[in-house]
């Protein structure tokens, strides 16, 4: 990865060697490897793909992969300076427990997305009663609250699976 | 279950056998799906059971993961609205459940850490040849860090000033995800008690152990049928409530046994060393408190809350103090009392006849008993005055009323402060040690009550510079001066604001029709004042400036503050603590220049307050982690809030000040967060000198203090990290080569923050179609709004807490890393 990406030998020579001398530097690093940890493009994608307007689908095309290139980047670097094949490797315990986090939290997160979309969806085309048919599965569609409702469940669901979030 | 223990099986790297918590997972898991098969309608218990399998096989980094996640939205997009709140209910509690479950193995943990006599053979072991002090970065005991200190040979006159000096401050504040109901909240205690009490298996029997699971499932379903959600917008007092729950629960009884921990690794180690200050660690709060941007703390709020506060306070030493009339019923009988027990409870009988009437009999020959009886009615008269002046508020004088009922009775006898009751506390204690007695209760008391006293928690003013410039402007205005003050020049306005402190005369006129925002930033000063009279300084002696930027910011407070009368100016000495915050990158690195103009007023420096034995003047300074890192990004906010705490310290040293660095730290990394201790450790060295404030944000509160040890855990490693870090002194944090790298890659790092967040025209849409963070500004889970000025959509105005929140939510978690690869890229 890094002569691909050509980081400077020498500086990272010198980021390892702050890395393990300096508790400043240490703590940094730390901190951005565990929120890396975190990071799920692939659901952070499926929020742009759902939620983002039409009109606006190239620029957050564009603002996505800038995201997406430093994301790569960080983590590449981060597991150089270092010196481990996997992010949080020296934390076994918090490892574990973010891994299960990671993994369970994924329904919440498209839950979230559906409720979101729903719920902005009535507010571009306001509803004539607050109890409409939906056309397409002639279902019900829900009233504003419950939507709400719904998504503050969703929001309060992820913050508590990814912890100390905001 | 089945694909759970499968993976387990196969995944020989994610999981061991041996693993407490694993083992205790599976418990979790078990008792979710049980209890989701008894509760949801139909199949839909399977349906919610098979997607977290689902989700929890989906591998990472694998090729698979793609097709995971369609099966995951298909099913997810084919739910009714009724069934997505099922599951949104369904994980939330799952989460909720591994939380209690993480936090309870984190306690036994730290337990055994104590029952592990062998501190020598710990893992860290000391290496001779390292700066090990510096190097040390795991959390520690008392224990551990006194042993590891003797072996290091540090001098126990050394230990024993740093001890002395030693003041550390938590200040809780509000978070809008945590105004978890009351009810919630005790459910999961009682699931925690479960489960701590199902961990300790082997002294339990099958029967006792199948009780305790059906006690939790039980729990549980009850938990499920109850709603999680206030079905309105919290208020202030609400936040208050919640933020003062962990005192309640669990701080009052474990500051005291905090103190018999670090007084036993001391004897152990130094025996010769002097204990540190009873109230060596404290509290302050924000809830009820903080305005900035949060108009619904008004000054009646931030008074109530202050009642409130003593309310519990008083609650809590009513029930001590008839604990221990109970306990210390010795008699003159068979023992000796001091002759000053003797000669107060003189004195009270003059003050309260009735109460000597109805006790003296029965105590007649047991003082201790009699002199509590006093104590009490004390409480009780203080507890009265108390209610008055809640149900009063602020502006009512309650002096003039009392004297026209001519009732000086409340006003003669209740406690006017907290040290009267400490006296009273004292005589007991040293009456029973002249006797040769101890009383442990009596000493756990003492120590509550100098910790807390009767305010609880120092309530912390916080508001934005604006307000005051703002009001300051109106008020030139009005009287039409020659030079508005908008109109100054930094130095001019230094220079009235000078002029304008040092005279006598008031500069602001009463019954003037003010405008409603400056009426109330002046009903704030006001309302201090009260406060202070009514509860003693110690309630609320700190103003924080929020957004500061210069050092007219800071005058213009200390003006205001000297025109309500908290300024006395034959003595010189200002009852309030102004404390600016510098928290935008610009401000940080401008922030010693600042406060260079300021320790240069001689005026300036005589209104600190003095403190410690050297009785050197003392400024308090806020360094924002939360704005500065929306602003320029990880790297550069703290690289600056770094740099700048060295600069402000040697600025300090050079001007002779003593200083405390207060760091507004949020819970998630993007605003400060991360492990208290490892924060602390990597502070540079010779900044702390064993003074340190730091925030508790409200949204870690849960994983720090729900539980007893965990909250004593915490409080001790805190504690050993600012020792650790006091006692070092290592010049690491000088080295040029080092320091000028930091300085590129921060600049680096910002400027492509900066690109993406604030000068790509699409980001703020971006942000605000792929995240939550419309639906939070909407959703009644604060008091406080999710923007700074109502109605504007720029970032600018977006609060840190919504900017970072809406970015975890969505996962791209950008704020705690965008710009950290680029910077260490580039050379």
């Amino acid at each position: 990865m890094s002569s691909e990406l050509n980081s400077d030998p020498q500086q990272i020579e010198l980021l390892r060697v702050l890395h393990q001398r300096w508790p400043f530097f240490r703590m940094l690093i730390s901190k951005v490897e565990m929120t890396l940890s975190k990071v799920d493009l692939e659901v952070a994608r499926y929020y742009v793909d759902t939620l983002g307007s039409k009109e606006n689908k190239d620029s957050f095309n564009d603002i996505f992969e800038v995201i997406s290139k430093e994301y790569k980047l960080t983590k590449s670097l981060i597991l150089e300076i270092t010196g481990k094949n996997k992010l949080l490797e020296s934390d076994r315990d918090l490892k574990s427990s973010v891994s299960l986090r990671n993994k369970t939290i994924i329904p919440l997160g498209f839950l979230q997305v559906s409720l979101l979309r729903r719920l902005r969806d009535q507010t571009r085309q306001p509803p004539i009663s607050e109890f409409i048919i939906d056309k397409d599965e002639s279902r019900r569609a829900y009233s504003r609250s419950e939507l709400l409702r719904g998504a503050l469940l969703t929001i309060n669901g992820i913050a508590a699976g990814m912890r100390n979030t905001g | 279950m089945e694909s759970f223990r499968q993976i387990k099986n196969n995944n020989v790297d994610l999981i061991s056998n041996n693993d407490p918590l694993d083992k205790n997972r599976l418990l979790i898991e078990d008792l979710w799906e049980s209890v989701l098969r008894e509760e949801c309608p139909g199949d839909q218990a399977e349906r919610l059971i098979q997607l977290k399998e689902l989700s929890y096989s989906k591998q990472i980094d694998g090729d698979s993961s793609k097709t995971f996640k369609n099966e995951i939205v298909d099913i997810v997009n084919s739910m009714d609205l009724a069934e997505s709140i099922a599951a949104a209910r369904a994980f939330s509690l799952y989460f909720q459940l591994v939380n209690i479950l993480e936090q309870r193995v984190e306690e036994d943990r730290y337990i055994q850490s104590f029952t592990n006599k062998d501190v020598q053979k710990s893992p860290d072991n000391l290496d001779p040849f390292a700066p090990a002090l510096a190097r040390q970065n795991a959390p520690v005991t008392f224990r551990e860090l006194f042993y590891r200190l003797r072996k290091l040979n540090v001098p126990p006159g050394k230990l024993e000033e740093l001890l002395q000096e030693m003041d550390i401050r938590l200040v809780f504040t509000a978070h809008p995800t945590e105004i978890v109901r009351h009810t919630i909240r005790h459910k999961q205690t009682r699931v925690a008690n479960l489960l701590k009490k199902i961990q300790i298996e082997r002294f339990l029997t099958k029967e006792e152990k199948n009780s305790l699971k059906s006690q939790l499932k039980e729990e549980v379903r009850l938990w499920w049928r109850t709603d999680e959600l206030h079905q309105f917008k919290p208020s202030v007092l609400d936040e208050v409530d919640y933020a003062l729950h962990y005192f309640q629960q669990v701080l009052f009884n474990a500051m005291p046994q905090l103190r018999c921990r670090i007084t036993e690794a001391l004897t152990e180690n130094y025996p010769d060393v002097q204990l540190p200050s009873e109230s060596f660690c404290n509290f302050g709060s924000w809830v009820g408190s903080d305005r900035d941007g949060n108009p619904s703390v008004t000054p009646e709020i931030t008074w109530r809350t202050a009642c409130y506060q003593r309310q519990l306070m008083l609650e809590r030493y009513i029930i001590a103090t008839s604990n221990l009339r109970d306990q210390l019923s010795v008699s003159m009988q068979w023992s000796q009392v001091s002759s000053s027990l003797l000669e107060s409870l003189e004195t009270d009988r003059v003050k309260f006849p009735e109460i000597y009437e109805a006790r003296a009999t029965r105590y007649r020959s047991e003082p201790y008993r009699l002199k509590l009886s006093y104590i009490l009615e004390k409480l009780r008269l203080t507890q009265e005055r108390n209610n008055l002046l809640a149900d009063n508020g602020w502006k009512f004088d309650l002096e003039g009323e009392i004297d026209n009922k001519n009732e000086d009775k409340i006003e003669n006898l209740y406690y006017k402060s907290v040290n009267e009751f400490t006296y009273d506390l004292e005589l007991i204690k040293n009456s029973l040690i002249s006797t040769d007695l101890t009383c442990e209760s009596v000493n756990t008391l003492l120590t509550q009550v100098h910790i807390f006293g009767f305010s609880l928690a120092s309530l912390d003013i916080r508001q934005e510079s604006t307000r005051h410039s703002d009001a300051i402007q109106e008020l030139t205005n009005y009287l039409a001066l020659s030079v508005q003050y908008d109109q100054m020049s930094e130095e001019e306005k230094i220079n009235w604001l000078i002029d304008e402190l040092n005279t006598k005369r008031p500069l602001i006129p009463s019954d003037v029709n003010w405008t409603k925002t400056t009426e109330e930033t002046f009903s704030v000063f006001k309302m201090v004042k009260r406060l202070q009279q009514e509860f003693g300084s110690r309630i609320c002696h700190s103003y924080v400036i929020s957004m500061s930027h210069s050092a007219s910011d800071l005058l213009e407070v200390l003006l205001l503050a000297k025109e309500m009368g908290l300024l006395d100016q034959n003595s010189q000495k200002s009852k309030l603590l102004v404390v600016p915050l510098f928290e935008t990158v610009e401000d940080l690195k401008r922030a010693p220049e600042v406060m260079e103009k300021l320790f240069k007023l001689d005026f300036y420096r005589s209104l600190l307050p003095k403190v410690g034995e050297s009785f050197k003047p003392l400024q308090e300074l806020m360094l924002g982690y939360s704005d500065s890192n929306k602003d320029s990004g990880f790297v550069s906010s703290n690289w600056e809030i770094h740099r700048a705490q060295i600069a402000l310290q040697n600025l300090s040293s050079r001007n002779n000040i003593l200083l405390r660095l207060f760091h507004g730290r949020g819970g998630s990394v993007g605003r400060g967060g991360g492990p208290a201790y490892q924060a602390i450790l990597a502070q540079p060295s010779g900044t702390l000198k064993g003074r340190i404030k730091i925030t508790e944000q409200g949204e870690v509160l849960a994983s720090k203090y729900s539980l007893p040890e965990l909250a004593l855990y915490n409080l001790e490693t805190v504690t050993t990290a600012v020792i650790q870090n006091s006692l070092v002194n290592n010049r690491l944090d000088a080295t040029p080569e080092w320091n000028q790298l930091m300085s590129r890659l921060a600049e680096t790092s910002r400027s492509h923050y900066r690109k993406l967040v604030h000068e790509n025209p699409d980001l703020l849409n971006f942000f605000q179609e792929v995240t939550p963070i419309e639906e939070i500004s909407k959703l009644q889970i604060s008091s406080r709004p999710a923007r700074r000025k109502k109605g504007a959509k720029d970032l600018s105005s977006l609060r840190a807490i919504p900017w970072v929140f809406g970015w975890t939510q969505s996962r791209f978690l950008l704020p705690s890393w965008f710009g950290v690869g680029t910077a260490c890229h580039l050379n």
